[in-house]
């Protein structure tokens, strides 16, 4: 094992630390067992500290065991191991008519990721999260040997590891149920929401009628115009509506050219003022229209430029992602959004999405209500005083912060945002009673005790 | 799918990362193929991985490097099939008191397999022995020797063998050696690449990635009595 200097998406915290690279399986099991605390880390997307190990523990990569193992041409039933990305899912099966179930705003994350933040996307409130996709999963316990779990077949420990930040084990192949998709093509209508509650309410008007919808956010805007958004609402396209061109293929995605952003920008590349003028002409370009939008651009719009965080700069960037239910989501959103706007630590991206009923899994995200997810730039002095005024809006109207996104709220909240933490603590505890398994967030955060 | 009379290609120690970079490449370009190697259930593992992903057909062989007769035995299961390329991976690094076997399993093991294309992975530790590793590199350098033996025998009846020269590539081998930034250290599927160039193409010695060719020409030019009061 050597040392590496290891961060999450955002770059904030770092941590240098020693990562195992095993790539067999005589090798994982070898470093799993290796003396320290440690957690599983994947292509590192979680934006905080969820894959840094704990001060004097390491991290287990999962990218060198990434195979698929098997495939259902009848049921969509995948099985592999965790370290195959969603990126290669979709380059294997798009073109045959198969898609992912879920997808988060990026493709570059792994499966075993993907299952242990129970990532959603823009389909929550039809699809849920891609936890409800997966029929099963291989788990290295924390104290040895491997356990198969599913809903039929341990089910305390299945639903705990969905969601469960991999801290009741190494997930080592997971058995995915993929979906038959009419093309790669969603047809998508774009509305312009005036305020906070025009949009709000946009949103929810259509969520019976769209399977994915989003609503990008104007961070900027003040005042009467606070909350202004464009909303996005996509049902899959049929061959039968899309061009000729791409009707004798649907399932191919159109080339595009790779971009980079080859190197750190200077911190005033990413200002009060770009980012006030981009999101005015953002908002003010969008029409009310309809047209076609490939998957790729359509589900992961950033995914074409690669190390697109390197743009806030060395001092990198939080991403700040609130959950509010129904009953005080507009009040909620509008406190955040203020606090953020007041403070000036201008927004590239802010994001809302519905988000349907919650699962069965103890520390899965969303419940039926609104997200918001935005990025904040560093560093982390200069961010402290905003993250402790959010703490107290997501306080005050019963709010939650996500896992996979957060570096900064306060431990003494979390409690109340996830009530059944103590049901994971019980199921976490009887796999790992010497706590093997530990990240920097489960310390920090205090998921243990 | 690929055609039954599509001529194999044969993929030796095709558990290490570079050679499955490589049988990545080939796989994408629709050649069958068989993996050797000797840990049977990761072959499987990413044989079935490759038939999932491109659809060719990819078959598995036991194969260890340390047993003499094992390559002979190897070229049997595929004896009376058209064979497009032998391509071996493997190799052991270790000190002085693994010299007899890293000469078997970098060197011997490879005189036994020989095909239309023989390809084998030798390293540019083979160019010079340094203090460092002059044991792996003396190994590596009776490959060398060996192989353009074979390739002067072989050219009248137009049989090709190509010896890949690799530098520092991202593996097991280099951890904790080289440091992880290096603009030296290459990642496994640029070398897999510049190994499928060199075999598509006519090439005999090939330095991977390309740098390493006037790298070691300059170290190969540093006379003895310079050379030896050198730390490398």
């Amino acid at each position: 094992m050597i040392v590496e200097q290891l961060a999450g998406w955002g770059r904030l915290p770092l941590a240098a630390a020693p990562q195992a690279r095993p790539t067999t399986m005589a090798e994982l099991t070898k470093a799993w067992a290796a003396p320290g605390s440690r957690v599983s880390r994947g292509l590192g997307r979680a934006y905080g500290d969820a894959a840094l190990p704990d001060e004097g523990g390491f991290a287990v990569s999962a990218l060198g065991l990434a195979r698929m193992i098997s495939f259902d041409e009848t049921t969509g039933l995948l099985v592999a191991e965790s370290g195959v990305s969603l990126a290669e899912i979709i380059e294997a099966f798009l073109p045959r008519g198969w898609f992912l179930p879920v997808v988060p705003g990026t493709k570059f994350v792994t499966l075993g990721g993907a299952v242990a933040a129970d990532i959603h996307g823009k389909n929550h409130h039809v699809d849920g999260t891609f936890g409800a996709h997966v029929a099963w999963l291989d788990l290295l316990l924390p104290t040895g040997g491997s356990l198969r779990c599913s809903e039929g077949q341990e089910a305390a420990v299945f639903r705990a590891t969905i969601g469960g930040m991999g801290l009741t084990g190494h997930i080592e192949r997971v058995a995915i149920r993929l979906r038959r998709v009419p093309s790669a093509w969603c047809k998508v209508r774009t509305l312009r929401g005036r305020d906070l509650s025009h949009t709000l309410e946009l949103l929810a008007a259509n969520d019976g009628s769209y399977r994915h919808t989003v609503a990008w956010m104007d961070c900027v805007a003040v005042g009467d115009r606070l909350g202004r958004g464009v909303v996005m609402l996509g049902n899959e396209a049929t061959p039968a509506e899309l061009p000729a061109k791409s009707a004798a293929a649907p399932h191919q995605l159109p080339r595009r050219p790779k971009l980079a952003v080859p190197f750190d920008l200077p911190e005033c590349a990413l200002g009060p003022l770009t980012v006030g003028a981009f999101n005015a002409c953002y908002y003010g370009l969008a029409k009310d229209a309809e047209q076609l939008v490939d998957f790729e651009k359509f589900f992961f719009p950033l995914d074409t430029i690669r190390d697109w965080n390197r743009i806030y700069g060395r001092r990198g960037f939080a991403q700040f992602q609130a959950y509010f239910p129904d009953a005080t989501a507009e009040a909620g959103l509008r406190a955040c959004l203020d606090a953020i706007g007041r403070s000036r630590q201008a927004s590239f991206l802010a994001v809302l999405k519905r988000s349907g009923p919650a699962n069965d899994f103890p520390l899965s995200f969303l419940d039926l209500g609104y997200t918001l997810a935005l990025d904040l730039p560093g560093p982390a002095k200069t961010l402290a005083p905003l993250m402790a005024e959010l703490d107290g809006i997501l306080a005050a109207y019963r709010g939650k912060v996500y896992f996979a996104k957060d570096a900064f709220v306060s431990p003494s909240l979390i409690p109340a945002m996830y009530p059944r933490l103590d049901e994971f603590r019980r199921v976490q505890r009887a796999l790992d009673p010497s706590g093997a398994v530990r990240s920097l967030l489960s310390t920090r955060l205090k998921l243990h005790d | 799918m690929t055609e039954p009379h599509t001529p194999l290609h044969v993929i030796v120690g095709a558990t290490s990362p570079i050679a499955r970079a490589y049988a990545v490449d080939c796989a994408i370009a629709g050649k069958p193929l068989l993996l050797a190697g000797r840990d049977l259930s990761e072959l499987e593992l990413i044989a079935a991985d490759l038939k999932i992903r491109q659809a060719v057909s990819v078959a598995v062989e036991r194969y260890d490097a340390s047993l003499p007769g094992e390559g002979r035995r190897l070229a049997l299961t595929f004896a009376g099939r058209p064979v497009s390329a032998v391509v071996a991976f493997h190799g052991i690094m270790g000190d002085r008191d693994e010299f007899a076997a890293m000469l078997q399993v970098n060197c011997a093991s490879i005189a036994e397999l020989f095909e239309p294309v023989l390809a084998a992975v030798s390293s540019v530790a083979g160019d010079r022995g340094r203090q460092s590793n002059y044991p792996y590199g003396a190994s590596k350098a009776a490959l060398d020797a060996y192989l353009s033996g074979l390739r002067n025998r072989l050219h009248p009846l137009g049989l090709r063998v190509v010896t890949i020269k690799p530098g520092f590539v991202r593996t097991r081998l280099t951890e904790g050696k080289v440091n992880p930034r290096s603009p030296l250290l290459a990642e496994p599927a640029q070398v897999a690449a510049d190994i499928r160039r060199a075999i598509e193409g006519s090439a005999d010695v090939v330095y991977t990635r390309w740098f390493w060719r006037p790298i070691m020409a300059i170290i190969r030019c540093i006379p003895e009595f310079v050379f030896k009061r050198l730390k490398l």
